[in-house]
């Protein structure tokens, strides 16, 4: 995917949001390139589950690039019939396997599928994208202490690290307190195709329980979006659409 | 035997026969679990004081197609798990079955914090959630044999038996077309107590959206006796528009007590005790 490919990506979300008046762009944003990643290579053999549900717009124009949706389903974006919601709804989407939007919810049911495809012996491994947020949901840090106990190593926990919480309380030294739980930490740039590629793929093939911790930036992208709490749930005006297309050089 | 004691048992017989069924528990009534766990040590496990994990657990064990059984302590499940039954298990459209103890106040002594008259109200909103409430052990046993595998949210009240004869879901105890009826959920009352009788008498032990009620219609006076807060069967009565009915009500009317002692103190505080219950019974019918 070239660098135009993942702003064209960019765009198609914005404009969702300026029609809708909808979507969380920042964390779409940030997640943008681990979900194109995942849903590009690794879908088919495992199971994911956006934990951040919020971002599922990011998740949403990532398939319609990626021909798993058509543009008519894309538009419909939070339509009243639409099967594509501001958080995902696993009954109508079953490609997310989990309805999210609370957030704490993933981990809990990513370890329950999990513990439930090592049971049956299975080659799939469950990939849980959460927010760094939700690292102070006490549900995360159960599940991890669930994880370690049950000897839970077919599933890889990715945290988007895009530094949600320095505006509340901050949670300092991610690595060193996850290091408890995980021998396996990966700690990349979430932006770089690359890194990310080569992080999920070490994770899938090892037998461990692996974190990769994915450094990313609120907003990505687009200069007044980035790391501006201003943005965690707005939509663009005519205006501004208009001048983060220049932005994105489209 | 208890229905906390045949609980236990029937988990055993059924993981036995089923070999999809896995149980969590939430630290509670481990040990008499301790047969399962040596016969069964990957299916059943103790999660702990973890219960929202607990319940997310079993929605991704659901997922991966086994049956979940989940258990601990009433207000641990329906109140701290809130959320991770509604949207895990009921918005998912995964099934489960939630095994609660001790709620209403069966755990008197403990206080508040060991009380859950709300559950049914609160699970009861979700109209694909359905409801037991047996009121002894063998109907327990029987409900839970017959339903776990049904595909749905089903949630199991075990309380203190009140009930001896066995009987089937939701039934006419007594049924001589007479003018008034008396509704009796779960271990609410057992109806031996109540001495003449002037009205017919039905049994629900199950509350679902597919409840019938189409039969009280004939009825002038209805009169329910429900075990928990939040006057549920006269809200599906009235749902159902059947307006003609005089209806009473007699359950517990507070969630928060600030008392202790045993269960029957705690009820005749709460006017819930049987001679209270009869009382206001037999008023109603004879007005």
């Amino acid at each position: 995917m070239s660098k135009k490919g993942l702003s064209i990506i960019r765009y198609d979300i914005l404009k969702s949001c300026h029609i809708t008046k909808e979507g969380h762009i920042g964390s779409a944003f940030s997640i943008l390139e681990l979900i194109y990643i995942i849903f590009q290579k690794y879908l088919k053999k495992n199971y994911f589950i956006l934990s951040k549900g919020h971002a599922s717009i990011g998740a949403y124009s990532v398939m319609h690039h990626l021909g798993f949706i058509s543009k008519k389903a894309y538009d419909s974006f939070c339509n009243f019939n639409s099967n594509l919601g501001g958080h995902p709804d696993s009954t109508k989407m079953p490609i997310f396997n989990f309805s999210t939007g609370s957030l704490g919810h993933g981990l809990p049911n990513s370890s329950g599928l999990a513990y439930a495809l090592k049971q049956k012996k299975s080659k799939k491994k469950v990939i849980c994208l959460i927010g760094d947020q939700e690292l102070m949901e006490g549900t995360t840090w159960e599940s991890l202490h669930i994880i370690e106990n049950y000897k839970i190593k077919n599933l890889i926990l990715i945290i988007d690290r895009n530094k949600s919480d320095f505006r509340s309380i901050r949670f300092l030294e991610i690595k060193k307190k996850l290091s408890v739980f995980s021998d396996k930490i990966h700690e990349i740039n979430g932006h770089n195709l690359l890194e990310i590629k080569d992080a999920l793929k070490k994770s899938l093939t090892n037998k461990s329980f692996n974190i990769i911790i994915a450094n990313t930036v609120k907003g990505y992208g687009i200069k007044s979006i980035k790391n501006n709490p201003a943005w965690h749930h707005k939509s663009p005006t005519t205006e501004e659409l208009k001048n983060f297309k220049k932005e994105l050089c489209l | 035997m208890s229905m906390r004691k045949k609980f236990p048992e029937t988990i055993e017989l059924l993981m036995k026969k089923n070999k999809n069924i896995f149980c969590l528990l939430g630290d509670i009534g481990v040990f008499s679990f301790r047969n399962i766990f040596d016969k069964y040590k990957d299916r059943i496990l103790n999660m702990s004081t973890m219960e929202q994990s607990m319940v997310g657990f079993g929605a991704g064990l659901s997922k991966g197609g086994y049956i979940p059984i989940i258990h601990t302590i009433a207000p641990f499940l329906v109140l701290r798990a809130l959320e991770q039954i509604k949207i895990d298990f009921v918005y998912n459209k995964l099934s489960c079955n939630i095994v609660s103890v001790g709620a209403s106040n069966d755990y008197a002594k403990l206080g508040t914090t060991h009380h859950c008259f709300e559950d049914i109200s609160i699970l009861s909103n979700y109209s694909d959630v359905n409801i037991f409430l047996p009121s002894n052990s063998n109907e327990f046993q029987n409900l839970l044999q017959k339903n776990y595998n049904n595909k749905l949210v089903n949630y199991f009240r075990i309380t203190e038996e009140t009930r001896k004869i066995k009987i089937n879901e939701n039934s006419f105890i007594e049924n001589n077309k007479k003018k008034n009826l008396l509704i009796v959920v779960g271990n609410a009352i057992d109806e031996h107590l109540i001495g003449d009788k002037k009205f017919d008498i039905y049994y629900i032990n199950r509350i679902s959206k597919n409840i019938n009620l189409n039969f009280i219609s004939r009825y002038k006076k209805i009169t329910i006796v429900e075990p928990f807060f939040g006057n549920i069967i006269e809200r599906l009565i009235r749902e159902k528009k059947y307006l003609k009915n005089e209806i009473l009500t007699i359950s517990y009317n507070e969630t928060i007590l600030h008392k202790y002692g045993n269960k029957s103190e705690q009820d005749f505080y709460l006017g819930f005790d049987n001679l209270s219950v009869i009382k206001k019974i037999k008023k109603f019918n004879a007005q």
